[in-house]
């Protein structure tokens, strides 16, 4: 889901540094206050643990395997706002540091992997975790990314330099990752579960749900 | 549980990488001598021409200067392309059938399909563009440290709080990374049979669960070691003296000449 350099138009670059400014600053002024405290530290952790553990290789049937993002996870543990800046800093690191995703194109990896993913796996987590937190779980890791890869489809099919046209990105991006989104679904239901029953107090979620 | 041998190699793959990147940014060199905020800027506009032309003699003249530059810094050739090529095969893979999609004049048939002219020049723009581009980017991984590279996002005032963030990240990334190996492999020791892929994905599930809550507690632990090391929500840094010489005033000119040549190819 990393976009390389060259794959996008300047402009839409550009439009997507922009948005990911503004969902970065928006995010770091909801936490004013609590970026001086621990809170950076937990974050910096959380963020360096996702990045470790986006190495794990899941046996998918077929022989092959799959890696997942985690933005999700990130979101329904630290909150959307930690959870996308965490996020930024996996994704900064990994286009800085490992050459992971294109320079130009890190607006648009951030929009698509630390803002999509993160802030609807967050959402769909609250809306449902009273109902049923199986489900929620599943479906924040798996709608979070599905959302996020169909994002990405979105900015590749509007760029003229990627020759592919927008049906056929959003297509293929959203039924690929639709499919491998389940994976993530099923990680970020089974590792958030263990979390919560080991430290209930860590997500805030209805004791009757936990029970 | 997740597969091991696989989950070995990435990271085995990962630290390779880096390391070895990490090895030539500490050597002497062209690029490693050019002040790191002029180097960060000049890639990154380096690789907004590519982004923002559609012309084969230019995108093939980046290529090189950014050859040129990998010689000049004294990265080895043999190490700095294979870092890279997979990128760049990855993107002439995927827009291989524009060959005989784009429409055009047919200049060769192949098993009933005719590839184009236009065709063939958008594979080739396309293929350098993004060939450029990861070895412009590259330039930037294999000179950098990455002390020097936080640095330079806080002297651009890229926000304290989020460079602190990447500081921590980097910085934590292979501590954790061998407490995931050694709990992979402590796991793998304590099985004796062939798991199910329904076991094996309960078990991973477990083993990320078990992992992400060592990494609060870690990260409760780290906050506590910095505090008593006097910690007030700021993180203090050996102050950097930015100095421009020689190296610097060549690289400006040099990218200034990319600059120029990329104005007259416009024309």
């Amino acid at each position: 889901m990393h976009i390389p350099d060259g794959f996008m138009d300047l402009w839409i670059c550009a439009v997507m540094y922009i948005i990911s400014a503004v969902v970065i600053v928006y995010s770091a002024r909801k936490l004013k206050g609590k970026l001086e405290g621990p809170q950076v530290p937990l974050i910096g952790m959380v963020a360096a643990g996702i990045f470790a553990a986006q190495m794990l290789n899941w046996p998918i049937p077929g022989g092959t395997s799959a890696h997942f993002v985690g933005g999700a996870i990130a979101g329904i543990l630290l909150g959307p706002y930690a959870g996308c800046l965490s996020m930024v800093s996996v994704l900064t690191i990994q286009c800085l540091v490992f050459g992971d995703g294109g320079i130009t194109a890190l607006g648009a990896n951030i929009f698509s992997m630390a803002i999509v993913d993160v802030f609807v796996g967050y959402w769909i987590f609250t809306a449902l975790r009273q109902r049923n937190l199986d489900v929620s779980l599943f479906l924040a890791g798996w709608i979070g990314i599905w959302l996020g890869a169909t994002a990405t489809g979105v900015v590749l099919g509007v760029s003229s330099v990627f020759a592919y046209g927008f049906v056929t990105t959003v297509s293929v991006m959203g039924i690929w990752h639709g499919a491998l989104g389940i994976i993530e679904g099923i990680i970020s239901m089974l590792a958030i579960k263990f979390v919560l029953d080991r430290q209930p107090d860590l997500i805030p979620v209805p004791k009757e749900v936990v029970a | 549980m997740v597969e091991l041998a696989g989950t070995i190699k990435v990271i085995s793959k990962l630290l390779r990488d880096f390391l070895i990147a990490e090895e030539y940014a500490y050597k002497a060199g062209f690029l490693q001598g050019v002040d790191q905020r002029i180097k960060l800027i000049g890639i990154f506009l380096l690789i907004v021409l590519a982004v923002s032309t559609q012309n084969i003699f230019f995108l093939l003249f980046l290529f090189l200067f950014s050859l040129a530059m990998v010689l000049l810094s004294n990265v080895s050739l043999k190490i700095y392309l294979p870092r890279f090529g997979f990128i760049p095969t990855f993107a002439f893979i995927i827009v291989l059938p524009w060959i005989f999609l784009m429409p055009g004049q047919p200049v060769l048939s192949l098993v009933g399909l005719n590839a184009t002219m236009p065709g063939i020049m958008y594979v080739i723009t396309f293929t350098l563009r993004v060939t450029a581009c990861v070895s412009c980017i590259s330039l930037l991984l294999f000179t950098t440290r990455v002390s020097d590279l936080l640095h330079t996002l806080r002297s651009l005032k890229i926000p304290d709080p989020l460079v602190d963030m990447f500081g921590l990240v980097y910085r934590y990334l292979f501590s954790f990374l061998s407490e995931l190996h050694r709990m992979l492999l402590g796991r793998e020791c304590r099985i004796v049979s062939e798991q199910k892929l329904l076991k094996k994905w309960n078990d991973g599930g477990k083993v990320v669960g078990n992992f992400l809550s060592r990494t609060f507690s870690r990260g409760e632990n780290v906050y506590k070691a910095m505090k008593a090391r006097g910690y007030d929500g700021t993180f203090r840094t050996y102050p950097q003296d930015y100095k421009i010489g020689a190296k610097s005033v060549v690289f400006i000119v040099l990218v200034g000449v990319m600059v120029g040549i990329w104005l007259v190819t416009r024309l």
